[in-house]
């Protein structure tokens, strides 16, 4: 490949302003004394030139404000079931717990045995009561979600 | 009037106060990110899928994406290059979902060439037939593939350097380059017969 041709080849890429400082230079030194490589030159130009002045497409009217609306919306969804975790979380710790409690203290006053058996009981006990509690809270949620729930458009 | 509109510069403001509030649960500061983005956003999504109502669809859900993961956004890094290339994951995965119908529709600007006219400029002449070169232009571009016409935008539409587009794109410094020059290349051989 010959040092026009060389030249030629690097045109695109001078005119995307990713040649070096020492191939820029090699450009221009061929461009003033080529007037082929000049007129070629001047074409990637156009080309780059219209690339950055394209017509613009045109934001849809409201696009800005649904989107804030919908950002503040999931927002305000997400700290709720943030809040909804916790509260699964302490009822499924007091249900144990109560249980726990109350099961400890009917054994101590009574001082019945089957150590296994009531460990038993108490287990049913506490995953009934943090269940339904659990699904009470659910039923709750979903019904402020459905209220709350609105196209945004 | 579309053109002027579409020119008009974002509102620049403090952004790095506006990440950091939204960085802190402060959901409204979304607002200002979005006031200065939208318009560079929306237009790069855009010249990616080519339809302006999927666009808009990926404008709202890059928002709640950032929403999402600003935890994860590292202040040490450009948020703008961050942003795009939340953006980016979210019209490339739509690409993907989409390749054999999307990729082949029309091109659509939602405008007339006589609404980029201002009734009363001196040079509407002139307007026009810059106008008309822009679309033969647009044109060409949009039938580029999809990386190819990513690159030049972000390169001189957005203006940015290649080391940001290599981070954007998630490609190597050397591969920005020679996508870049492959992307030009292909578009003067899709204007050939074309006069800007």
């Amino acid at each position: 490949m010959n040092d026009h041709d060389a030249i030629r080849s690097l045109l695109p890429a001078a005119a995307a302003d990713l040649v070096g400082p020492e191939e820029e230079r090699r450009i221009r030194r061929h461009l003033s004394q080529c007037e082929s490589c000049r007129r070629e030159r001047d074409q990637w130009l156009v080309v780059t030139d219209g690339l950055r002045r394209l017509p613009q497409p045109v934001i849809p009217s409201g696009l800005v404000e649904r989107t804030q609306t919908l950002a503040l919306q999931q927002t305000k969804e997400n700290a709720a079931h943030r809040e909804l975790n916790w509260w699964l979380a302490g009822i499924l710790v007091w249900g144990w717990l109560s249980n726990g409690a109350v099961l400890f203290s009917v054994r101590a006053v009574l001082g019945i045995g089957r150590p296994v058996l009531w460990f038993g009981i108490w287990m049913v006990l506490a995953w009934v009561t943090a269940g339904s509690a659990a699904v009470m809270l659910g039923h709750r949620t979903a019904n402020q979600e459905g209220a709350n729930d609105g196209p945004v458009s | 009037m579309i053109l002027t509109a579409a020119m008009t510069p974002e509102t620049t403001g403090p952004l790095d106060d506006a990440v950091a509030q939204l960085k802190n649960g402060d959901a409204g500061a979304i607002a200002a990110i979005l006031s200065r983005y939208q318009h560079r956003l929306y237009r790069y999504l855009f010249r990616i899928v080519k339809e302006p109502a999927i666009a808009e669809d990926l404008f709202q859900q890059t928002f709640l994406q950032l929403m999402l993961k600003i935890h994860q956004y590292d202040e040490r890094r450009s948020f703008e290059v961050w942003m795009f290339s939340v953006a980016r994951h979210l019209a490339i995965d739509h690409l993907r979902r989409m390749r054999d119908s999307s990729l082949d529709a029309p091109d659509e600007f939602g405008h007339r060439p006589v609404d980029a006219v201002s009734a009363n400029a001196a040079d509407a002449l002139e307007q026009l037939l810059e106008y008309e070169r822009g679309v033969v232009l647009a044109a060409a571009v949009a039938e580029l593939p999809v990386i190819h016409r990513e690159v030049l935008m972000l390169r001189f539409e957005e203006d940015m350097k290649l080391e940001e587009i290599a981070e954007i794109a998630g490609i190597p410094l050397s591969t920005v380059k020679s996508r870049l020059s492959r992307a030009l290349e292909n578009l003067r051989f899709a204007l050939r017969n074309q006069t800007l």
